[in-house]
Parts: C-alpha cells; sequence; structure tokens
C-alpha cells in the first residue's frame, strides 16, 4: 500500500515528500490514526538509528489530516527533532511537514533545557522533565474540562524517544511509558536482535491488564537506512548544525546569509542583548563551579535561558526554558553580561536564570577571520604523542 | 614563506583549537600553581581545573592531573603531615581511588585505539608510552583483587610525573609565548625601517649643508651596516608587516602591551636626547631622534595602523589605560607622602604616555582623512554591511582626554583640541583653546614663586581629598543600600526590564568586549572575580584594614615569587584597573563595596569604611 496519495493535503499545502513506506508501516501508522475515537497518545521507541523520528514524523503528517494540531513531545536530547541539542521540548504543530527526511527548528510550546547530549549524566533531571512536559501538554491539550470542551477541542501526542535502550536508558524508558501509559507504543525492530528492546510490553512488570495498544514493527533497511547510518556517523556535526541554525534565526532571511563563516561573522558584529549580572542567577547543570570561577566559565558559552514560574528551582527540578543564548562577553567593571539570542525582547524580559550545561559552542563562531576569539589557540596537545602504530585488521575473536 | 613561530626548531600547525583558557599565560599560570608546593596555590588551581571542565573542551590530561592531585592533597602520605578533622580518608578508600584513578588514565587513552582496531590494551599502552605498571595495575583492579595500597601509591606518583612528562612539559614547549614572538618580530621591523631610513637620510645629507645634521647622521653608517645584513629592501619590509599584523590579528592584546613596552623602555633611554614635540613637524622629526629606535617604532606604528587601524585604536585605549592607572597609583603614593613621594621616573613615564597620545591621534586624523577609520556617535545602532571598518567614537575619546588633562599637561590639551577639530566642533575648540590660559596660568606661577607652588598644591590635594571622601560616602551609602533593598529587589525587580538590546556594538570576537570609545575589542579582565577569591577564603568581614593589605600582599607575592618572577605571571597578578570615576563605582555586585588601593581594587567592608573615612577627616 502506497502512503503518497494519503498525504496530499489541502491544495495550498506544500506538496508532501514522502519516501517509500513500506506497507507494515503503512498499515501501524493507520492503525494508530484511524483506529480510535480518542485522540491517541503514541510513544515511539526503538534502538539507535532505526527510524524512529522518521515514524513519528509520518505519523504526524498523517494525524494532521484528522486533527488541526498535534502535540509533539521530543525527549531525544542528543538529536532533537525541531529544536536545539539539549533541550527536551513540546512542540504543536498545525502543518503538515513538507519533507520527511528533515526538519527545520521550530519554536516549541514549552522547553526545558537539559544542557547535555544523553540523559545518562542525570537520569532523575531528565526523567522529570519529560513527565513535567507530558503533564503541562495533557492538563492544556489533552484533558478538557466540559467547559473548555466549547472553545478547544483534545489533540493526540506524539512522544518521540532517545535511541538507548539499555541498562540506564531501559530503565528510563520504562519510567516513562509507566507514567505516561500512552495508547499506542510504537516499537522499531532492527535486524541485529541484541540491540532491540525486549518485545511485548516489557514495561510492565506484572500481568496487570495492559492499556496500551503495542505496535512492533521492523526498521525500513532502504535509503532511509543508509541516510541514518549516515547520521549515526556525523552526530556533532548535526548538532553543531543545529545550534548555527538556532542562531541564524537572529537575523531576518532577507540578509541572506548562506554559509557558516558569515553567520559566525554577522553574529560577531551583532548588537546583544545586555543584562546585568547581579539580576540574573547562574547555574551549573552538570558539574560543580566555585563560586568565583563562574564568570570564567561563562565567558563565550552557549547558556539555556530560563524563567522561574514556580517556587525555588534546583537542578533535579528545572526551571521552564525560553531558548539558548551565547554569552558573548561579560564586563565586570559596568556589571553587564553580554548574550546573542534569537528569542524575543517580551520572551526575554521573563528570563532570569542562565543554565549552563555542557552544549558546546560550535567553534565556527569563534573562528571569526581576522577577529578570532580569545578562546582560540593554535598548538594545543589533546592527545598522547602517538608514536605511529601500524593498524592491523582487527582480530576477530 | 618561512613559519611565523619559527622560533627555535618547534615549527607549530596554525590549526586552532577551542580551549577553555584566554591565552598561554593563563595555562602557564595554572601549570606552575598545580605544581608549586602551596597548598593555596593548589587548591585555586583545583578549583580552575573544574572551571576549564565545565566548559568541556576534552581536557582529559588536565582532568587526570587535577584528580591525582586532589587525590594525593587528601593522602597523608603525600601532604607530609598528619590530616586533620574531616580530611582523614581511610586506606582503603585511599587504595580505591588510586586504582580508579589509574584505570582512568589508561582507559582514557588507549580504549579508542583499542575500539577501532582491535589490538591488546598492553600492545597500544607500549605504542603509547604508557608504563607497564599502569596497564598491570588496570587489568588487576577491573578482573581481579584490588592491588595493594604499597603498589599504587608509588605508582599514582609516577603516574603524574608521566602527565608531566607527555602533557605539561611538551605543551609549554610547544605554546610558546606569542610575546617573545612578537617582541623578536618587531625588532626585526624596527630595525629594517631604520635601516630604510638611513638610506633615505643620506641621500636627504646630499642634498642639504646643515652642519649639524652630519653629526647627527654618524651613528648611521652602522646602521646601514646592519641594514645590508638584514636585508632593508621593500620586499623585505612588506613581508614583516604582513607578519606583524597577522600576529595582532591572533595576540591583540599581546602585540599592544609588547609594543608599549617597548616604546616606555625607548622613551625612557632617549628622555634626555628627544624632544617630544619634534614630531610636531613632521619633517623635521625625520631627522631628529636618529639615536633611537623611538624613530623605527613610531614608523613601525604607523606602517601598521595603515594596514590595521585597529592597531591604532587598541593602543590608544591601552595607553589611556595605563596613563590612567598610574596617575591612580600616583595618587594612592601621594596620599602618604604628599609632596616629594612623586617617583621622577613614573612621572616621565606618564608624560611620555601622554605624547604617546597626541602622537596616535595624530595618526588617528590621518587615517580618519584618508577613510580608514570612521567616526560614530555614540548610542548610534551601526549598520551590518561596515561593521568591518574601525570605528572611533569621538566624544567619548575627547571625554577621555579631557578626565586625564593635569594642568600644565599640554599633550593631552593638544589631543583633545585635534579631536574637536576633527568634530568639526568650532566652539569646543574655542573653549578648550581657553582651557589652557588657567594651567599655563599657574606654571607660571610655579616658577616664580614657590610658596604659592606649595600653596596651589594643598589646594590641589585638598580638593581631591574632598573628593575622595565624597566617594567614601557614595560607597557606604551604596552598600547600605544594597543590603536594606536586597530582598525588595528581587520581588519588585522581575518585572522591570532585565534584559536591554546594547545600542552600541560593532566587530567584536565572541568572548572580548568593545572599548568604550572605538571599535577596538579587548580580552576582558575579571579580576574583580580573582579578589572575591580571596575574601571567600579569609574570615568573614570582621578584620581589620591591615587584615586586607596582608592579606593582599600574601596574595600578590605568592609563596613562589622565582617561580612567578616571568613577566606575564606578574601581569597577570597585577591586573590592570582603570577608575572611571564614581559612576562606575556606584554599580552594584560586583564593583560594589570596593576601594581603589595601590591600583587594585579591594573588598572593603563596612568598619575599615569608617576608619579610612575618619583618616580622611584628619587630613581635611
Amino acid at each position: 500500500m502506497e502512503l503518497e496519495s494519503n498525504c496530499i493535503a489541502p491544495a495550498s499545502a506544500p506538496p508532501c515528500q514522502t519516501p517509500h513506506v513500506p506497507p507494515q508501516w503503512a498499515d501501524a501508522l493507520h492503525e494508530i490514526a484511524g483506529g480510535s475515537p480518542s485522540p491517541p497518545i503514541v510513544v515511539i521507541c526503538g534502538p539507535k538509528n532505526s527510524g524512529k523520528s522518521t515514524f513519528s514524523r509520518l505519523l504526524l503528517n498523517i494525524l494532521l489530516q484528522r486533527y488541526d494540531r498535534v502535540g509533539y513531545l521530543d525527549t531525544d536530547v542528543g538529536q532533537p527533532e525541531f529544536f536545539v541539542p539539549g533541550c527536551l521540548s513540546l512542540h504543536l504543530i498545525d502543518e503538515c511537514l513538507p519533507d520527511v527526511m528533515s526538519t527545520s527548528i521550530r519554536e516549541p510550546e514549552r522547553c526545558f533545557f537539559f544542557g547535555d547530549i544523553s540523559s545518562k549524566r542525570d537520569p532523575e533531571a531528565y526523567m522529570d522533565c519529560m513527565f513535567r512536559l507530558h503533564d503541562y501538554f495533557i492538563k492544556e491539550y489533552h484533558q478538557l474540562n466540559d467547559h473548555d470542551n466549547n472553545k478547544k477541542s483534545s489533540i493526540p501526542l506524539i512522544i518521540n524517544t532517545a535511541g538507548w535502550v539499555k541498562g540506564t536508558g531501559l530503565d528510563v524508558l520504562i519510567e516513562l511509558l509507566r507514567y505516561v501509559s500512552p495508547t499506542h507504543v510504537v516499537q522499531i525492530r532492527i535486524s541485529v536482535e541484541t540491540k532491540n528492546l525486549p518485545t511485548g510490553a516489557f514495561w510492565l512488570n506484572d500481568k496487570k491488564r495492559e492499556l496500551s495498544k503495542l505496535i512492533e514493527v521492523d526498521a525500513v533497511f532502504t535509503d532511509s537506512y543508509n541516510q541514518s547510518v549516515l547520521m549515526g556517523k556525523n552526530a556533532s556535526r548535526l548538532r553543531e548544525s543545529r545550534l548555527l541554525d538556532y542562531f541564524k534565526q537572529c537575523f531576518s532571511s532577507s540578509l541572506n546569509i548562506k554559509t557558516n563563516k558569515e553567520l559566525a561573522y554577522a553574529l560577531a558584529s551583532l548588537p546583544p542583548y545586555q543584562v546585568h549580572f547581579s539580576e540574573v542567577k547562574v547555574m551549573h547543570l552538570h558539574c560543580q563551579v566555585p563560586k568565583h570561577e563562574v564568570i570564567y566559565s561563562l565567558n563565550a558559552t552557549i547558556v539555556g535561558l530560563a524563567f522561574n514560574s514556580f517556587g525555588p528551582t534546583t537542578i533535579e527540578c528545572r526551571p521552564w526554558c525560553a531558548g539558548l543564548g551565547i554569552v558573548r562577553g561579560i564586563d565586570v567593571k559596568k556589571d553587564l553580561l553580554y548574550v546573542l539570542t534569537p528569542i524575543s525582547l517580551s520572551k526575554l524580559e521573563k528570563v532570569d536564570i542562565l543554565l549552563q550545561g555542557f552544549i558546546q559552542i560550535p567553534t565556527v563562531l569563534l573562528q571569526v577571520r581576522g577577529c578570532r576569539s580569545p578562546y582560540m589557540a593554535a598548538n594545543v596537545l589533546h592527545k598522547l604523542p602517538y608514536k605511529k602504530l601500524k593498524i592491523s585488521p582487527p582480530k576477530r575473536s | 614563506m618561512e613559519s611565523i613561530y619559527s622560533q627555535g626548531n618547534i615549527s607549530s600547525s596554525l590549526i586552532d583549537n577551542a580551549v577553555p583558557w584566554v591565552n598561554w599565560s593563563e595555562w602557564n599560570y595554572l601549570r606552575r600553581s598545580i605544581f608549586s608546593s602551596s597548598p593555596k596555590l593548589i587548591s585555586s588551581a583545583l578549583h580552575k581545573i573544574s572551571c576549564w571542565v565545565s566548559r568541556d573542551c576534552q581536557l582529559n590530561l588536565v582532568e587526570l592531573t587535577a584528580i591525582i592531585i586532589e587525590i594525593h592533597q587528601k593522602d597523608p602520605f603525600f601532604r607530609g603531615d598528619t590530616p586533620f578533622g574531616d580530611a582523614v580518608i581511610p586506606e582503603k578508600m585511599l587504595n580505591m581511588l588510586y586504582c580508579m584513578f589509574i584505570m582512568r588514565l589508561v582507559n582514557d587513552f588507549v580504549e579508542p585505539e583499542h575500539k577501532t582496531t582491535g589490538r591488546s590494551i598492553s600492545d597500544i599502552a607500549e605504542a603509547l608510552g604508557i608504563p607497564r605498571t599502569f596497564v598491570d595495575i588496570r587489568h588487576e583492579s577491573s578482573h581481579r583483587s584490588l592491588p595493594s595500597l604499597k603498589l599504587v601509591r608509588p605508582a599514582s606518583a609516577k603516574a603524574l610525573e608521566w602527565l608531566k612528562a607527555n602533557y605539561w612539559e611538551p605543551q609549554r614547549i610547544a605554546s610558546c609565548d606569542p610575546r617573545k614572538v612578537i617582541k623578536s618580530r618587531l625588532r626585526q621591523m624596527i630595525l629594517c625601517l631604520k635601516a630604510r631610513q638611513v638610506s633615505l637620510l643620506s641621500s636627504v645629507k646630499n642634498k642639504t649643508k646643515h652642519p649639524r645634521r652630519a653629526s647627527l647622521l654618524m651613528p648611521c653608517r652602522k646602521l646601514s651596516q646592519l641594514a645590508s645584513k638584514s636585508d632593508g629592501s621593500k620586499a623585505h619590509i612588506s613581508k614583516l608587516i604582513r607578519i606583524a599584523v597577522h600576529l595582532y590579528s591572533v595576540h591583540p592584546s599581546d602585540f599592544v602591551s609588547v609594543l608599549l613596552e617597548f616604546f616606555l623602555a625607548q622613551a625612557s633611554v632617549n628622555s634626555d636626547h628627544i624632544d617630544l614635540e619634534g614630531s610636531d613637524d613632521s619633517e623635521c622629526s625625520l631627522l631628529k631622534p636618529i639615536s633611537g629606535s623611538l624613530i623605527g617604532l613610531k614608523m613601525v606604528i604607523t606602517k601598521l595602523s595603515l594596514k590595521t587601524p585597529r592597531l591604532l585604536l587598541s593602543m590608544l585605549k591601552a595607553v589611556i589605560e595605563m596613563i590612567e592607572e598610574k596617575d591612580s597609583r600616583n595618587f594612592e603614593n601621594g596620599g602618604n607622602d604628599f609632596l616629594y613621594s612623586l617617583n621622577q621616573a613614573e612621572v616621565n613615564q606618564v608624560c611620555h604616555l601622554r605624547w604617546l597620545v597626541l602622537y596616535l591621534i595624530r595618526n588617528l586624523k590621518a587615517l580618519k582623512e584618508s577613510g580608514q577609520i570612521e567616526l560614530f556617535q555614540e548610542n548610534q545602532i551601526c549598520t551590518t554591511h561596515k561593521m568591518a571598518t574601525a570605528k572611533v567614537c569621538l566624544t567619548g575619546l575627547l571625554h577621555k582626554c579631557l578626565s586625564l588633562f593635569d594642568p600644565g599637561d599640554k599633550y593631552m590639551l593638544k589631543s583633545a583640541l585635534l579631536l574637536a577639530e576633527m568634530n568639526e566642533n568650532k566652539l569646543l575648540t574655542e573653549k578648550l583653546k581657553k582651557l589652557p590660559m588657567l594651567a599655563f596660568l599657574d606654571q607660571n606661577q610655579i616658577h616664580c614663586d614657590d610658596i604659592k607652588y606649595n600653596e596651589n598644591m594643598l589646594l590641589k590635594e585638598e580638593d581631591a581629598v574632598e573628593k575622595a571622601a565624597e566617594r567614601l560616602d557614595l560607597i557606604k551609602f551604596r552598600l547600605g543600600k544594597h543590603k536594606n533593598s536586597e530582598p525588595s529587589n528581587s520581588v519588585s525587580g522581575a518585572a522591570t526590564n532585565l534584559w536591554r538590546p546594547t545600542k552600541s556594538w560593532g566587530l567584536c570576537p565572541i568572548g572580548m568586549l568593545l572599548c568604550s570609545f572605538s571599535s577596538a575589542a579587548f580580552s576582558p579582565i575579571f579580576y574583580v572575580m580573582e579578589d572575591e577569591k580571596e575574601a571567600d577564603k579569609s574570615e568573614p568581614s570582621g578584620e581589620n584594614v591591615e587584615d586586607v593589605h596582608s592579606a593582599d600582599t600574601r596574595e600578590m607575592v605568592c609563596d613562589d615569587v622565582e617561580f612567578l618572577g616571568d613577566e606575564n605571571a606578574a601581569k597577570k597578578l597585577k591586573q590592570m584597573p582603570e577608575t572611571e570615576g564614581s559612576a562606575e563605582l556606584g554599580r552594584p555586585f560586583l564593583m560594589e563595596g570596593r576601594l581603589l588601593i595601590g591600583g587594585l581594587w579591594k573588598k572593603v567592608s563596612q568598619e575599615e569604611l569608617i576608619s579610612l573615612e575618619s583618616d580622611v577627616r584628619i587630613f581635611v
């Protein structure tokens, strides 16, 4: 069964490019989209590079034929769908994705800055972010009271997960599934059986009544497989280009910034926002930095710009994040921080917390010609002086 | 083309990496601290490393060093004393820590290679030069029973030596001090330019018949000999200029400070012979100060600023800051011993620096006329397509010049006049022309009447003391106000505008700041935080003034002066500050409760303020 015909949305929308969708996937998609009368909550899981994202995008497009809006909760902090690395974000999508193979940056409805590209440094905080985004969605868009019903209708939710499915990664996934209790769980399985998730409803420990519909599909091994292998190799470059795309939003598209070098140059000369250092709180998410070193650790790094709307914030209980910023300079004498960010001034107004994690600033931004950042140096020894090893073919045991 | 850094046998790649340190002197300072014997320096170095690690620049080797040194700090065996209180760690735990450290050390370097090639750990370790002992300890502790403390303790010391030999030393050598390179290149350039000058002069000499100049040209013979050696050809000079421009673009602050160092050294040597004013008439100046390399230095500045106009702005900023710092220090000294303490050499230096400001502004004017430097108004938003051109804010610069203006100082006044002219502000020019009348009147009186001079001085001093008292009051006021308003601030402050778009900005590397009056970028100095660290450690508030002083001599002198004798480190500790008047002092937080003492911003407690204030009253 071909899916293209289904995807031809209203004439005004751009034509959707859909790759060849295998029948197994098409069946699964239709089962979710057309199965239940109430809007589904779908969790998509599976190992790395198995096609979770592709599946979720296809599902998104299909659901958009029936619903005006679809919620998308992205929990993959390494390779996020619509936002920047290091963030968990909730999006409300109201238009069909023109290209299912790649996505562009979208402003999230709500997001948290986790501050790392994997949940392994702090699974507790990571799960807390997931649960709170989910709760927010349920409260605002899914579980509607009677008097609200007139204004808006309940909308479906897609939850995309990270590809870490072993050890702690599996534990985190199980916690998520138990907490969310979705209507559908889509598990994508690859041919290497040992790398897959356990079969069946692995998240239920006893023989409880199973509420979720479990759908298991095989990964697609066509061109999208090749692409996903490629993606795996260039994960860090993809992250970097994501960040660059994000900061490109500082400029209107009329400026026509094409290359990364042009972007770096434009960012170096863009008038930043300024804020009094004493008016913002700085939090280090994944390491401890002595108080007197905070300024040193902030200068020329990427930070999450967060605001506090509920009581005291701790590292375990993250504040909402408005977006990312680059601390481009600190003037100690004037007590000023200079921050580059694409978020609007009205949103920025609320920001009073800077979160520093391990999201590294793309080095291309520090290497503007004739205008090199002091945080770049030549002659750096990163590795040991390898005596040339004769690389013999790996011995297979 | 020969490498820019070809000093000795180290040839370096120009591939840049992101690093958490601002320059190599910061790295070097850390290296000295962490391998020093002072627990205080070591712990500050460990703090610094934890900050570096938070920036995540793949610092395995630095991080590992920090870990082992931290463990050693906890081990009575290495501390050489009996641990007190909470510092006691049971031997079993120490054993675990050492084993874990060695496992990490080996795995960090061996694992990647092992994964890709599948060769055995010991083979790779051998190829990497990791001692076999470490590999064995790794193996034992991961697969068998934990090796004994007797074994791992010496191994950890060996590991530290190994890290020194495989990272810290090679890196120290590889990261050759840019200042050295800059110095040697600048010297070459000065020599070349002078040599060329000589050949030009000899042609002039043939034409003129002035007897005095002939004697001045005597040393030229030597120079022309040198010139033939160092090849003063045009091509050679332009190559040198290219290299210098590159060096400036990579190490702007080092470059400027070396230039200034050169200038001060030359100026002090030549100050007896050279009338600095000779530059008034540029044709004449060509012939005058040949004896020193000041002329060469001047030519270097002119030539380079034609290529990178930004250099001029960076220099202006540096010179003005230096004058401000020296002035403030003189003021401090003056406070102790009013009339006689002003060191003559220091005064001369300031005078030379003031002359340099004038010289730079002259150049600036020339560059502005040729369109290489643009003017901008304060608070003007720059258009994006003209970001790259160097810009200067005349009013800002003028403001600076006037604030440095000292009665009897002709250079600053001339600078201000030049700026006013550039600004095409006739009214201002007129006003400025009137300004010196008063000052020169004063000067005349000085010569004829010593008593009057003294009176004058006393009046001035009284004035200064009053001003200082005002500032103290202001600080006190802010200190009190901040304390009181803190809780309310955080509640109501959220509604007010925390964030504002910066009004004027220009091209500036990320991590640097823009100068207040031009588009020159500079590396920020977080010296206040350096100070904070000290305050954090010492007992809170209750200490008196003497304590502040002694604390800071401790910090300044450090435990091993010879170690820190290197000028960079000394510079780093000295940290040039800048007085910008009470408006700056009024800012909350960082500058709050600080006084400029001996050229450093010191944290001053309420009690100290009161005691200081009472001292002030005695004078008034």
